[in-house]
């Protein structure tokens, strides 16, 4: 029933489904295949904190019946793997965090239950900064994921393990969490699609929080089509989540093919040229995505923006003050348990005042809108998503990791749905990032030009050398 | 970077309910002066008056119920037309009208 001679841990969600949908590829012979990918490279990748091949299997074995009852969807039998702040029920959910080690939950995350419903298969659970935050630590538990590219580079985060997990063919979808760039750094530093939905779109219930005011649950995978079938599943108003909103949702793979000619483009210049500089290979990077989007018809301009600075400025304290107050007792109780990246990106809150945080939610408003000014001009804006390709683990420095803006988190202050797609290439053969935002609610566009740039483009025939 | 007293962070430190060794201590010294640097960015000359970010939602109040659809035997008959016949009988009772003051006075006394 395979598809004779060809990787299975390289398909797509949308490749694989097919092929399982015509009956020409079995769950369990392609479930198989990334459980022992996985038993094969995750040692050398540390991209699993936790496999789950037993009832990884059974649920392949259910997805056959499926399939052959004729009643299947396009996520019937297709192998993924969660960041490890998603809830499971009964699997370790650790957040990557020796204060949660033992955490079994007797409820999966809702967005989990509705992959499960859509015959899903879960092969386990993906390293993760510890509770989503930080960077990569040595102090803890489990040791950090590894790039895929090079296993001396950083992966970005905080989805580390989903970023290496799907770059190395390890799982061929994914759920992360997006705070500040959680799920697009990784998806940048390892050439893979990460969406940051439009807050409120994705159920975050079941999901370990780290400030719930910026928190946002999204889908990673190797192309932008394989996140809008992710995301056609988890979209949804959940009235259990009082952050979901109850609006329109799905239609997200179908849209793909719509055309995009005469879209208005928005070249967010001044991100990675004056606000936080970019190597020279990421501009040009940015420059020849946006002539690939006007071969496809779009028109591009110049556009602008408040500083990525001002963004940074009102995410840091609001993130630092709310990851705090959820930490609280334990930092006053299992100090040590916890990593020093950790404690030196939270602890800060314990000293953010109250006035200091109101008037940061304040000025967030003043930054949704001038976010929306924009986009009555230009229907999406584009900028590098990291100002570099992926950096070198060794050169990771705590101590600095407030002092740099970040490109990503502008979308989160904003609210607005940001894609990460794989722009091109370094000389050294390292993925770039190019990040695709559009206003709240565009979910469906931000996927669709992410999936034009990446059939026009041609970025997703190469794969890291393993 | 935002200057702050030793005493200031032993103060902050203790009202946080925090124990910190030395380490730890210098840690949220760096932390805190990178976060004040960062806040300090934030605009506070704003209107008294102007929008308050920080509000509490109500979830929507709830839909008036749709009235119970009849179920089993009374459905049916609910659902069942009329025939013209029994229609055109069956007329709405007309009230009647009230006796004028004096006819009630009499039949009062009776």
């Amino acid at each position: 029933m395979s598809r004779a001679g060809a990787a299975l841990h390289h398909l797509t969600i949308a490749e694989a489904g097919g092929l399982i949908a015509a009956r020409k590829l079995s769950p369990v012979e392609l479930t198989k295949a990334l459980l022992q990918r996985v038993e094969q490279l995750n040692p050398a990748l540390d991209a699993y904190l936790h496999v789950c091949g037993k009832s990884a299997l059974a649920a392949a074995r259910a997805a056959e019946k499926t399939v052959a009852a004729r009643a299947q969807g396009p996520l019937t039998g297709i192998p993924l793997a969660y960041k490890d702040i998603y809830e499971t029920r009964g699997v370790p959910t650790t957040a990557h965090s020796r204060l949660l080690q033992d955490n079994v939950p007797r409820e999966d995350a809702e967005t989990v239950r509705r992959l499960h419903d859509a015959g899903a298969v879960m092969l386990g659970k993906l390293a993760t900064h510890e509770f989503a935050i930080g960077g990569p630590a040595f102090d803890l538990p489990w040791p950090p994921a590894r790039n895929p590219w090079d296993r001396d580079r950083f992966t970005g985060g905080s989805s580390s393990g989903s970023g290496a997990a799907l770059a190395a063919g390890l799982a061929l979808g994914s759920l992360g969490s997006d705070t500040g760039g959680s799920i697009r750094l990784p998806a940048a530093y390892c050439g893979v699609a990460g969406l940051k939905p439009t807050a409120g779109l994705v159920s975050r219930r079941g999901v370990i929080p780290l400030s719930p005011s910026l928190d946002t649950a999204g889908p990673l995978a190797w192309t932008a089509e394989d996140c809008a079938i992710l995301l056609d599943a988890i979209a949804g108003h959940d009235p259990l989540d009082s952050a979901s909103v109850p609006v329109p949702s799905g239609g997200y793979t179908k849209g793909l093919t719509q055309p995009v000619k005469g879209l208005r483009v928005g070249l967010l210049r001044h991100f990675h040229e004056r606000d936080v500089p970019a190597t020279a290979e990421v501009r040009q990077m940015v420059l020849a995505a946006a002539k690939t989007l006007e071969s496809l018809g779009c028109v591009v301009e110049e556009a602008t923006l408040p500083p990525v600075q001002e963004y940074d400025a009102v995410a840091r304290p609001i993130i630092c003050a709310e990851a705090y107050a959820l930490h609280e007792q334990w930092l006053r109780t299992r100090l040590e348990d916890y990593s020093r990246v950790f404690r030196l990106r939270v602890m800060g809150g314990a000293l953010v005042r109250a006035a200091d945080y109101i008037a940061a939610q304040r000025t967030r408003g003043d930054l949704i809108r001038a976010t929306e000014a924009a986009f009555q001009r230009f229907d999406i804006l584009i900028s590098a998503t990291a100002p570099q390709a992926a950096p070198r683990l060794a050169d990771q420095k705590p101590d600095e990791g407030l002092t740099r803006p970040l490109l990503t988190i502008p979308a989160n202050v904003a609210a607005i749905p940001a894609l990460s797609v794989c722009g091109g290439f370094s000389a050294g053969g390292l993925p770039l990032g190019l990040q695709i935002m559009g206003p709240a609610w565009s979910d469906a566009l931000v996927l669709r030009v992410g999936h034009q740039f990446e059939e026009a483009a041609g970025t997703r025939a190469r794969r890291p050398p393993l | 970077m935002v200057p702050v007293t030793p005493e200031e962070m032993a103060q902050a430190v203790r009202r946080a309910g925090l124990s910190l060794n030395p380490g730890q201590l210098a840690d949220l010294v760096l932390a805190w002066q990178q976060l004040a640097t960062l806040s300090a960015r934030i605009p506070r000359d704003r209107p008294l008056v102007d929008d308050m970010t920080v509000v509490f939602r109500l979830p929507p109040p709830a839909m008036p119920a749709p009235p119970p659809q009849p179920v089993g035997k009374t459905a049916k008959k609910a659902a069942k037309p009329v025939p013209a016949k029994v229609a055109r009988k069956k007329k709405a009772p007309v009230p009647r009208k009230p006796l004028p003051p004096a006819k009630a006075k009499k039949k009062a006394r009776r």
